[in-house]
């Protein structure tokens, strides 16, 4: 049966707190390069109410003016060809003051497009000249122009406003998830989503995407999804751990290893079928010039959405793992489920047990493995003695 | 559940999607589009000044909406966004320069003498009548006695509304008089043009002014003797057994001094029975507030307000008719003492055409990641996976519905990170099914007969989903209450969608499953993709 196979049907037996160590250390790495991307690689524009210096930010964030025209073929710079056209609309810029006009041109359907930002647009008049100034140069409408000006000083209002309704999130769901599970669940919850959002972010620093309030949407989302994800994994990790652990038949690693395995099916659909729609988001929203608000939603969706399936068991669950196994309780049923396991592998070695105890009848309250349940199951064949076979066929 | 009541539950949750749905679009009501979609201009507005509260953010987006309104602006928009900013959205506008430059002035209060009263829609010039003073300015606001409360009450009745509606079908022209040195740009009809500045460059000059609730009412008004940052306070209040309002007025001391001296002028005006130029008119952004004059110390037992003294102390009162009235004036005093400034922090304006294609762009993207979904789930769920296509058309109808109705009634607006903001909820609902299906997977695999593994599957997993959907319908909420722009238009289809996912998970996932576990086609091979599980425990 192969491995996929397995797990398709939840019977898969994946050692995942095992290789805790591996997972932190590929995230560690992942958040490492992050912050340093974040912190130490200077952005061409960088946000100026962050303390990052790796991110760039868009005008909606610094202040300033962006415009964006058609270039009509029958209008004055009808003529000019692409590589004219910045220096042509530039010295024409130059006259209403936006000296500093950075100027792009795209071609999309057949129609040339210039893209101008400036952060010369200080008061509303200055705005309209600039806007003015365009239309006039490229013969564009003013019915066809789109333009964006936003002051210095609201561009920190958005985030600032943004960083409060993340504290106050981030409190209603500590709360919540003390109350609902416990406040082990909250760190381990908490972890993951700071993961999430540091990767994303740091992913923005190393490539050198433009942060835009679309960015901002997204990131919140993921915050949103991240939780979602984890709060779905814990919701099985409680319910196999109190079937289990709690009880003294399992130690909580392997009860946890048995709900990770049964839900991480859940979790591959999932960010399946979440990605899906935005990788269509991403590829037609970048096919089509303009839309850049659905492309960078898209972008930091998808970056994020990956990490957060990721992180919800592969990082906050070894965490919580980590946390839980030094409660008393939990450290009481380890010991003695490997007192069990060394006497029985003692055992083992005169009279080894059958391979497979599989069949749903086959009960026995006091076996010493893990797998009397009582219900029996496929699934939980000795995960312990499972995965050292593995391991042992493996050396 | 019973069956029957499953059956009861699934039946309404259809009617509730597809009659809705089939309602919406009988009388043809769409989504609303936000200017991102639909092109047009939007301005983010920043109230800055002392002493801003909501009231008074409150006031400026009336006076902004007014404004705009005067322009012929279609279904402009003005909302208060949460603390001091204040969106603008107009859509389908050309020239945004012109409504840039309405938006942002600042709204100033005056105190004017009224000199002359002109119907504008072709009516009779008139006369303000004796009765003019009925809408009376006492000294003091202690002064007023019950006797005078109920003289003011009967001739309240009429004050400020009758001084206008009253005077119109009266007497007829004459009146001239005043009319004479203020030569009017509008010759036609001997109708004035209404001055069209409103700022502090006319407080010099005599201007013409409408009524604020009445435009075909204009008032020509002597150069401005005060201002609005003299006032200290300004209240709606009655006394105790009336049910006479009032506002009281006070004023700073330098204010006080010129105050008097201005209610004294008029008073000695009534006294000259010149009832019309004994009003006084307070202003706020071209725009007569209202126009009152000053009572009669013979009438008010003592509460009038004499000829050479005026009202001293720079405590007034101004006696309106209905509580309603004297909140509405209390609140333009107020706001008219307030320094506001507005400043436009952001504009952007949006080509139709590119709104056009993004919402193209949008829905393209989502009806391909709702194929491409739809097709994966059949492939992973086989038979299961048609519940998903149910859920996912109920879920879309709800949504269409909800959004379109809310647009109708609420006014709220689609954006395109709204729609980006349902794309996303594509997943979200999805997994909803995914958590009932492997849950169902798991709790089969545990050995449970089909029956039992249903009935536990379904009841954990709906669990499992309100938990998380709480999550994030949380975060919803309070982006939608706390962030602003783009993002609360992302937060509220965020949130709407997390509600209808709960929606049907209860009302069409759960009834769906059961009723389907009756017919017995979970029992049939490769109905859910578990036959391998299902066969090996049997």
């Amino acid at each position: 049966m192969s491995r996929f196979g397995r797990a398709y049907r939840g019977e898969s037996e994946f050692d995942f707190l095992g290789r805790s160590k591996l997972w932190f250390a590929l995230s560690g790495a992942l958040l490492l390069v992050s912050v340093l991307s974040l912190f130490f690689r200077p952005a061409e524009t960088p946000c100026r109410q962050l303390p990052t210096k790796g991110l760039n930010c868009g005008i909606e964030f610094n202040g300033g003016l962006s415009i964006s025209a058609p270039v009509p073929d029958d209008g004055p710079l009808g003529e000019t060809d692409d590589l004219d056209l910045p220096g042509a609309l530039s010295d024409s810029l130059a006259d209403v003051g936006a000296e500093d006009a950075q100027i792009q041109v795209s071609t999309a359907e057949g129609t040339r497009n210039v893209q101008v930002q400036t952060r010369e647009a200080t008061s509303p008049e200055q705005r309209a000249e600039i806007v003015g100034g365009v239309s006039d140069a490229t013969g564009a409408s003013s019915e066809d122009t789109t333009s964006e000006s936003v002051s210095a000083s609201f561009g920190g209002e958005i985030t600032s406003k943004a960083l409060r309704a993340l504290l106050v999130f981030l409190v209603v769901i500590v709360v919540f998830m003390s109350w609902r599970f416990e406040w082990k669940m909250a760190v381990g919850a908490l972890a993951a989503l700071f993961h999430d959002m540091v990767i994303t972010a740091g992913i923005y620093a190393l490539v050198g995407f433009e942060v835009t309030p679309s960015t901002v949407v997204a990131l919140l989302t993921i915050l949103g999804y991240s939780l979602y994800d984890t709060v779905v994994v814990f919701d099985k990790l409680e319910e196999q751990t109190s079937l289990f652990a709690t009880t003294g038949r399992m130690t909580y690693r392997d009860a946890a290893n048995r709900a990770l395995n049964q839900v991480f099916m859940r979790s591959l659909n999932t960010s399946l079928t979440t990605l899906l729609p935005v990788s269509a988001l991403l590829f037609i929203g970048a096919g089509l010039l303009g839309a850049s608000t659905l492309e960078d939603l898209a972008l930091a969706l998808l970056i994020g959405i990956l990490a957060g399936t990721y992180s919800s068991i592969f990082f906050a669950t070894p965490i919580l793992a980590i946390l839980k196994e030094r409660e008393s309780r939990y450290r009481n049923v380890r010991e003695k489920v490997l007192r069990e396991q060394r006497r029985r592998r003692v055992t083992e070695d005169k009279s080894p047990v059958p391979a497979t105890v599989g069949a749903p009848e086959h009960e026995d309250a006091d076996a010493p493995v893990p797998a009397g349940t009582g219900s029996g199951s496929v699934s939980m064949t000795k995960p312990r003695a499972g995965t050292k076979k593995k391991r042992r066929r493996k050396r | 559940m019973s069956p029957q009541r499953h059956k009861i539950t699934l039946a309404i949750a259809l009617i509730v999607a597809f009659g809705g749905l089939g309602a919406v679009l009988a009388t043809d009501t769409r989504p609303r589009l936000g200017l991102d979609l639909e092109g047009g201009t939007s301005v983010i507005l920043s109230a800055s000044g002392e002493g801003i509260d909501d009231e008074a953010v409150g006031k400026t987006v009336d006076i902004i909406r007014e404004r705009i309104d005067g322009l012929g602006v279609a279904e402009p928009e003005v909302t208060a966004q949460g603390g001091d900013t204040i969106q603008v959205q107009l859509p389908g506008i050309e020239d945004e320069n012109a409504a840039l430059e309405v938006i942002g002035t600042t709204a100033q209060l005056t105190f004017r003498q009224v000199e002359e009263l002109i119907p504008r829609d072709g009516g009779e010039l008139l006369e303000e009548e004796e009765e003019d003073d009925e809408t009376t300015k006492d000294a003091g606001k202690n002064k007023g006695k019950s006797d005078d409360d109920s003289k003011n009450k009967d001739r309240k009745g009429d004050s400020k509304g009758d001084s206008k509606g009253d005077s119109k079908g009266d007497s007829k022209e004459d009146n001239d008089d005043s009319d004479n040195e203020s030569d009017p740009a509008g010759g036609d009809e001997d109708v004035p043009e209404i001055t069209e500045a409103a700022d502090q460059s006319v407080n010099d000059e005599e201007v013409v002014y409408p009524d604020a609730e009445d435009s075909n009412l204009l008032y020509r008004l002597a150069p401005a003797e005060l201002t609005g940052d003299v006032i200290t306070s300004a209240r709606a209040v009655t006394e105790p057994g009336s049910n006479q309002w009032f506002v009281s007025l006070d004023m700073d001391g330098e204010g006080a001094e010129t105050w008097a001296d201005f209610t004294s002028e008029l008073a000695c005006l009534r006294d000259e029975g010149d009832p019309l130029s004994s009003q006084v008119a307070i202003v706020l952004d071209g725009e007569v507030a209202t126009a009152t004059g000053m009572a009669d110390p013979a009438g008010s037992a003592g509460g009038g307000v004499e000829c050479g003294t005026g009202i001293t102390g720079g405590e007034s009162r101004i006696d309106m008719g209905s509580q309603e009235e004297a909140k509405d004036l209390a609140l333009v005093l107020r706001y008219g003492s307030l320094p506001i400034t507005l400043t436009q922090e952001s504009i952007s304006k949006i080509s139709p055409s590119l709104g056009r294609d993004s919402l193209e762009t949008g829905l393209l993207a989502g009806l391909l990641g709702l194929a491409l979904v739809l097709i994966y789930v059949v492939v992973y769920y086989r038979a299961l996976g048609f519940v998903v296509w149910g859920g996912l058309v109920v879920f879309a109808a709800l949504s269409y519905m909800v959004i379109a109705l809310l647009g109708a009634g609420a006014g709220l607006s689609l954006s395109l990170a709204g729609i980006a903001g349902f794309i996303v909820s594509i997943g979200v609902t999805t997994d909803s099914y995914i958590v009932v299906f492997e849950r169902l997977k798991d709790e089969i695999a545990s050995g449970r007969s089909i029956r039992s593994a249903i009935d536990r599957g379904t009841k954990r997993a709906l669990r499992t989903i309100l938990v998380a959907d709480f999550v994030t319908g949380s975060a919803a909420v309070i982006l939608f209450f706390l962030a602003v722009g783009p993002v609360k238009g992302f937060a509220l289809t965020l949130g709407l969608a997390t509600l209808i996912d709960v929606f049907v998970a209860f009302c069409f996932t759960r009834p769906v499953i059961s009723l389907l576990r009756k017919t017995g086609v979970f029992e049939s091979e490769g109905f859910m993709g578990i036959k391998s599980t299902v066969g090996a425990q049997t």
